[in-house]
């Protein structure tokens, strides 16, 4: 038995101890060293030069997922060699998700090869096509515009911050979604079905039902190797409590090394505990406000994870909620129009899961001229070598 | 046999039933599966056939870039070009996407066999000036007879070989020795931005290739390697999107890469972002690599000059209102180095203060010596660079009579 919990142990903590020092060592370093300043005892603390590896995060979780699956039995650790690799390092969502279960594609993978090809291409290509023109048309437009008038985000006014706050939260969905669905679909060619990602994320009627439609693979994970075994919501009400808040500033850590995402992790962990709270109050107001304010709370979690500072938060929400003169971002007309049509996707529309993939004759042309459309945009919208080739 | 049935049938009466099916049949390639990998072929295909089909000079706005993609190991650029280019500009304007500053010129561009800088009237004359360098002796944005070995050639009534963007010291021996350069100069110019300043040599895996390959094999893959590099179908896009990117339509990204500056007379300038960062920082230049490169040079008969062109933003600098005064001389990168290698006995002459001095009066005039759309100098700058090596050279160097007649004599 002890030689069983250190099969299971050994793995898990160097497998964190990788992840820890290829992301945080320098983000703990340069804490230590805040900290020591704020102190007035500072300390010299040298800055490691480290290269994120391609994915870490994800081979991570997939590694450790695994092992924990097979101590409790879930799953039966392959013997296949190639079916391990394949899973842990799954080039389509190798970079950014979703993070994939054994079991959930474990089957497939036995029977890679055996799959229904023609189907199996048809809804691939489908997906891939929608999470490309999600990321490059929708995502990638958003972002050209709001990307230059956040970096003066202490210049714009309450319209301009909202106009780009509610932008940087569209563009999050569909740059996020579209590359799950491009990973989703690139799977399904292969014959290997990943799990949904996101679930209409901002039709989410409170905060712990946001959490059960976005990014549903970490935070399915999260529940079930971190807050289960913490003890869940069968410690007691303040036991819950501190198990939301520990999962969700974890949860917030690990979506990258610095404190406005820790905050933000907190901010959610409040926002559950506190939904958690008056649920039985809640439950009578209205459907369609409860959404409403919902979105607007997700909204402003955004402003804590998309700043690059704490100041640039405080900032973003100062310009956000107190009425303050300034500009509106540099092609704010076309912005208004794409955050339209997002909305209206993304608030109406059905999610990529919903749909039948099977498209008539004029769908079908309409989405081939969309398809050339995004590769329009990703040759001309990156810099040509040619412009600058040489000096 | 199929075909004509199909033909005959549009004057039968059941023309629509035919139509109808075939219609269905094409129908079955309707599909996402099919058509979007197709879309991505045929995009992959374009690209490729546009870069045999669309050749650089049809493309490129200035004749750099034009000339530099099928350049051989000989040389930089491509053999016996000749490029017209009446509305040729700046680099900077092109950086920072700025059409509105783009600074017009006519741009007229000729190399020799060997892909260097040179027109074919030049070898007639005895060559008595070798210029090395980079951009700025290529002449970037100049015509043929402005550049600096135009100028020297013309003011000193001798021949000037332009080796431009060529800095393999055993390859520039080779062509003294075969153009019987004797009693002549080697300029050996180096500007404030290059990383080193003597130029950097070729990349070592370069080197080792060059090495092992024969001549023509290293060619080819060196063309391959640019070819791989160049997609009209991406610059013409990307053209497309500048375009839109007007900071009215869509914010200009590109802007942040240049610094845009107002002169006293109004003159909107435009400067490389990292020569204004750069400016005022000391990199402490070894002169060792010049004091080697002296004794080569010395073995062929010939003697070595070093010219240092300093950034634009160096010279403009003390004319922007408001800036603070600029670093002593002596404690800069260029003043330092040219300072250091007088001392160990090599020819050296930093432009920095006479620049700053006749940039300053060129503006009284509303001119300039610098592009104000490109980091490079302009006819003017060249002139005076031109003079001021003819002036340092020592009499006794060079044949009497043709060096000093222009600047008067020491």
């Amino acid at each position: 038995l002890r030689r069983r919990k250190l099969c299971l142990i050994l793995p898990v903590v160097s497998d964190l101890a990788l992840l820890g020092f290829f992301k945080y060592a320098n983000f703990t370093l340069a804490s230590i060293a805040g900290l020591s300043e704020a102190l007035h005892w500072p300390i010299h603390v040298a800055k490691l030069d480290i290269v994120l590896p391609i994915g870490i995060s994800f081979y991570t979780f997939h590694t450790i997922t695994y092992i924990v699956d097979s101590y409790r039995g879930v799953i039966t650790p392959t013997r296949n060699f190639f079916e391990f690799s394949c899973y842990v390092s799954l080039f389509s969502q190798l970079v950014a998700g979703p993070i994939v279960r054994f079991r959930e594609i474990e089957k497939d993978l036995e029977q890679i090869g055996q799959h229904d090809r023609k189907t199996m291409l048809g809804r691939g290509w489908s997906f891939f096509t929608l999470g490309m023109i999600k990321k490059v048309l929708v995502a990638d437009s958003i972002a050209a515009i709001i990307n230059p008038a956040l970096l003066h985000w202490n210049q714009v006014s309450t319209s301009g911050a909202w106009l780009s706050m509610l932008g940087y939260t569209y563009q999050l969905y569909f740059d996020f979604s579209g590359y799950s669905d491009m990973a989703v679909g690139l799977g399904l060619m292969f014959g290997l079905r990943l799990p949904q990602n996101f679930n209409s994320p901002y039709k989410a009627v409170d905060p712990s039902d946001f959490w059960r439609r976005w990014h549903i693979s970490l935070s399915s994970v999260l529940r079930d190797y971190l807050y289960i075994p913490l003890g869940g919501s069968r410690k007691g009400e303040l036991g819950t409590y501190r198990n939301l808040m520990i999962t969700m500033l974890l949860g917030g850590l690990w979506h990258g090394a610095n404190w406005t995402f820790v905050i933000w992790g907190g901010y959610h962990g409040i926002l559950l505990s506190l939904s958690r709270a008056g649920s039985a109050k809640l439950e009578r107001i209205p459907r369609w406000l409860r959404a409403g304010v919902t979105f607007v709370l997700v909204v402003v979690g955004w402003v804590l994870f998309r700043a690059e500072s704490v100041a640039m938060a405080s900032g973003l929400l100062h310009r956000l909620f107190l009425p303050t003169a300034g500009s509106l971002p540099i092609g704010w007309p076309l912005l208004t129009v794409v955050v339209f049509i997002a909305a209206v996707l993304a608030h109406i529309g059905p999610n990529t899961f919903e749909i039948s993939h099977e498209w008539g004759t004029a769908a079908t042309v309409c989405l081939v001229l969309l398809f050339v459309a995004c590769l329009g945009v990703i040759y001309g919208g990156q810099e040509s070598p040619f412009l600058y080739f040489q000096f | 046999m199929a075909a004509r049935n199909r033909l005959f049938s549009i004057f039968n009466s059941d023309f629509h039933g035919y139509a109808l099916t075939d219609w269905r049949e094409y129908m079955r390639f309707l599909e996402l599966r099919i058509l979007a990998p197709t879309v991505i072929a045929m995009t992959c295909l374009t690209d490729v056939s546009l870069r045999f089909a669309l050749t650089p000079e049809r493309i490129a706005f200035r004749a750099w870039e034009a000339a530099a993609v099928n350049s051989t190991a000989a040389g930089p650029f491509t053999p016996n070009v000749t490029y017209l280019n009446v509305r040729s500009y700046g680099d900077l304007s092109n950086l920072g996407n700025l059409p509105s500053l783009r600074a017009y010129r006519r741009e007229y561009f000729t190399t020799d066999a060997q892909g260097f800088r040179n027109t074919p009237a030049a070898p007639n004359r005895s060559v008595k000036f070798v210029v090395v360098g980079d951009s700025f002796t290529v002449g970037a944005g100049l015509s043929d007879a402005d550049t600096l070995s135009g100028q020297l050639a013309a003011m000193s009534q001798s021949g000037a070989l332009n080796l431009g963007n060529y800095r393999n010291w055993p390859d520039i021996e080779k062509l003294i020795r075969a153009r019987h350069v004797d009693r002549g100069v080697v300029v050996w110019q180096v500007s404030e931005r290059s990383e080193p300043l003597e130029g950097g040599e070729m990349p070592f895996g370069m080197r080792i290739l060059k090495s092992l390959l024969p001549n023509g094999v290293y060619s080819a893959l060196r063309t391959g390697a640019r070819y791989s590099m160049y997609s009209p179908l991406k610059i013409v896009l990307s053209r497309m999107f500048r375009k839109v990117q007007n900071d009215e339509w869509l914010p200009n990204v590109a802007a942040g890469s240049v610094i845009r500056k107002r002169l006293p007379n109004g003159q909107e300038m435009i400067f490389l972002h990292s020569e204004v960062n750069n400016f005022g920082r000391n990199r402490g230049a070894s002169p060792e690599f010049f004091v080697q490169l002296q004794t080569a040079v010395r073995a062929t008969n010939n003697e070595l000059l070093v010219v240092m062109v300093p950034d634009k933003y160096n010279v403009y600098y003390p004319l922007l209102p408001g800036s603070s005064s600029p670093p002593a001389e002596e404690s800069t990168t260029l003043g330092m180095l040219a300072r250091n290698l007088r001392a160990n006995g090599v020819l050296a002459v930093d432009f920095t203060p006479v620049f700053r001095q006749a940039a300053a009066e060129a503006l009284r005039n509303n001119q300039y010596i610098y592009w104000t759309d490109d980091t490079h100098w302009n006819p003017a700058g060249v002139r005076i660079a031109a003079r001021e090596i003819l002036k340092v050279l020592p009499q006794s160097s060079f044949p009497p009579g043709s060096p000093g007649s222009g600047s008067g004599g020491n």
